[in-house]
């Protein structure tokens, strides 16, 4: 029994790390219809910035927001200066672009920080680990998981319960009526853009400490937060936390039971998903 | 309609992304020839590592060894500059190939150092070898990649030459490991380090309780820990590098593994400038084992190189002595042929013939073309604040030739 809950703790924090990591990149899809490629740099980029804030003030907290406000202004400028170029229905172009972001990024951090691997710390409040009956388990890990959730519902309060939530909503359905409306579409989307790209360098501080940081990670995230969107259905957001969830639960518990299948764990969904049910878990068929 | 589209494009991604690992591919079968010499020609000297992917902490620790060998020196040998030229493998056999080809074919390297990732030493094994120029490598496993009278020449060392019967019996009687659990990393690395530890662990007596083997780049190592048979075994046994070695230490750290059980590292799982400045504290009490002496290790060439490791990248050398040791057999066979290089036969005769004082020991090629080495046996502790690597017990490497 202490096996099941140390295994469904684990898969609920590699839950938490692939919904952070994941949010973005399907918010930014979901709404405006941008395939954002780069979003793994941002990841990337946020994870290292938040590093180097880290090592120098010795501040979790402030390398969070650190890392957030970089990537967030990192993501304004990379659709203000790149992706308001292209219309909504440019999807091939935009990825392109981005993929060439992101090959830049990857570049930038290999400079700077060579390919050396970094693990750093949590927060002090959240180092060391718990013991409970027979059961130990990592303190940071129990941490991810409150984050991911408290991130999750203030994800849902702000896109449901909102009127901004609201507005990107209905722009994303008819963006010429918003704007007939008053809606300044572009600075709307902007800021959405923003959004999602300050989620992943928050998402990236908090995965370091179990991932790691090291040369390579940004693809291996893009793969994750691919994967997600697939399985949980593009731009839905109860699609985003179940696909979150279905790829951790099934990830971890396949490797348990069956470590042989470990190569494709991660793939057997997206194939089976693809196969049969191509609009994603939770996504509506078009 | 166009949701569906993007989703087949994700698809594609998904698949691209994933196939993105180690590949093989066809050897050319081609001869490349060295063109005559020019007075005052610089050495042209290739270098190849896998400076992306999950061992690129590992990789880019060989650079400053090199440099420091070429330092010595002034990065001239016998009146002639060394000029070195470094290229990204990528962990991929493919690249590894394409940019060995480039090396011989585009800058015409007289010498080449490297691939030290065994899949991809493995996919240029045929194309090096026609080339007929002299290639140093130091960190593979394979037991067959140096042989007599070839132009491939290995530091080593090999599993077979680490894993000697008063190792292992060291193993068995000193560090108490009776029965152990082998964890490693499923590629041509990890299992031939697993499989030489496994082959001689059991002649002494000793009982493998459990193998496990896992992708290089795997994620979440703590997902492995509760099917592990800890209560029947001595110690985890591991072959791991990398990202995955960081992780699996400090993991184990953080579930309460490294409490319940000894950990023993094969090969560079926690050298002094790869692993342990990632996890620190995680690491001490495990114990590994490797030709790599410790930080404070008593001989004249490892302390002369560890002032000029530590004033490049601030850390003790581990894996940069695999470095030196490549670029120091090369310096000393230019010596010896004046030089010449142009003259490829007696360059291939010089560096058999090498012999030096080096950070680890004396070091000299056996008639196969692989290194003597020393086998240190440490174990990290944490002194003053510092968590380091400490000596526990040498021992020579076994005569193994092929």
């Amino acid at each position: 029994m202490e096996h099941w809950i140390i295994q469904s703790a684990n898969a609920l924090s590699f839950a938490s790390i692939l919904f952070l990591l994941a949010a973005g990149f399907s918010i930014t899809f979901g709404m405006m219809r941008v395939l954002n490629m780069a979003h793994a740099s941002f990841f990337f980029l946020g994870a290292y910035i938040g590093m180097e804030t880290l090592k120098r003030s010795h501040n979790f907290l402030l390398a969070l927001v650190v890392a957030s406000l970089f990537m967030g202004l990192a993501g304004l400028a990379t659709y203000r200066f790149f992706l308001r170029r292209f219309s909504r229905e440019e999807e091939f172009p935009q990825a392109l672009l981005t993929i060439g972001v992101l090959l830049v990024a990857s570049e930038v951090v290999r400079w700077t920080w060579g390919g050396r691997v970094y693990l750093p710390s949590g927060p002090t409040f959240a180092t060391g680990s718990i013991a409970l009956g027979g059961l130990i388990f990592p303190k940071y890990r129990l941490f991810l998981i409150a984050v991911g959730a408290a991130v999750s519902v203030v994800l849902w309060v702000l896109l449901t319960k909102t009127r901004l939530g609201a507005l990107v909503r209905a722009t994303a359905d008819d963006a010429e009526m918003s704007q007939g409306l008053g809606v300044n579409t572009r600075y709307l989307f902007m800021g959405v853009f923003g959004l999602g790209a300050m989620l992943a360098g928050f998402g990236g501080v908090l995965a370091a400490p179990v991932l790691g940081l090291y040369s390579g990670l940004d693809w291996e995230a893009l793969l994750l937060a691919v994967v997600v969107v697939i399985v949980g259905g593009v731009g839905s957001f109860y699609g985003l936390l179940v696909g979150s969830l279905a790829v951790a639960f099934v990830d971890t518990f396949t490797r348990w039971f069956m470590p042989e299948l470990a190569w494709f764990t991660i793939f057997l969904p997206v194939a089976l998903i693809l196969a049969f049910r191509p609009h994603g878990l939770m996504g509506k068929p078009q | 309609m166009r949701t569906k589209r993007v989703l087949a494009f994700l698809g594609v991604l998904v698949l691209l992304l994933a196939a993105c690992g180690p590949a093989a591919t066809a050897t050319p079968q081609r001869v490349v020839q060295t063109p005559t010499p020019t007075p005052g020609e610089p050495i042209r000297i290739g270098h190849l590592l896998a400076l992306t992917g999950p061992f690129a902490g590992i990789m880019e620790i060989f650079n400053p060894g090199v440099d420091c060998a070429f330092e010595e020196v002034g990065w001239q040998v016998a009146g002639r500059p060394i000029k070195l030229v470094r290229e990204d493998t990528q962990f991929k056999a493919d690249v590894a190939l394409s940019k060995a080809k480039k090396l011989m074919e585009v800058d015409k390297i007289h010498l080449g150092f490297g691939p030290q990732v065994t899949f991809e030493a493995q996919a240029a094994k045929e194309y090096l070898t026609q080339s007929g120029i002299p290639w140093i490598t130091s960190d593979l496993a394979l037991p067959d990649w140096a042989q007599k009278g070839t132009n491939i020449f290995h530091v080593g060392p090999i599993p077979q030459q680490a894993f000697t019967d008063d190792v292992l019996s060291y193993i068995y009687n000193d560090l108490g490991i009776r029965k152990a659990i082998v964890y490693s990393q499923d590629h041509p690395g990890g299992r031939l380090w697993s499989q030489g530890f496994m082959d001689g662990f059991k002649k002494v007596g000793g009982q493998i309780v459990q193998e496990n083997y896992f992708p290089p780049d795997i994620v979440d190592h703590a997902v492995n820990f509760p099917k592990l048979k800890v209560g029947e075994a001595d110690a985890i046994v591991t072959a791991l590098w990398g990202a995955a070695a960081a992780r699996f230490v400090k993991q184990a750290d953080e579930y309460g593994l490294t409490k319940k059980t000894k950990v023993l590292g094969l090969a560079s799982m926690v050298e002094d400038d790869t692993t342990l400045p990632a996890v620190g504290k995680s690491a001490v009490g495990i114990v590994s084992l490797y030709a790599l002496p410790p930080p404070d290790y008593d001989n004249p060439a490892y302390k002369r190189l560890n002032d000029c490791v530590a004033g490049k990248i601030k850390l003790p050398p581990g894996m940069a002595i695999q470095g030196y040791l490549e670029a120091r057999a090369a310096i000393e066979a230019i010596k010896a042929v004046k030089g010449n290089v142009e003259d490829r036969g007696a360059l291939l005769q010089a560096l058999r013939n090498v012999s030096f004082d080096s950070p680890q020991g004396a070091f000299s090629f056996q008639e196969c073309q692989l290194g003597r080495r020393t086998i240190f046996v440490k174990k990290v502790v944490e002194k003053a604040g510092v968590v380091q690597n400490e000596m526990l017990k040498t021992f020579a490497s076994a005569p193994f030739c092929p």
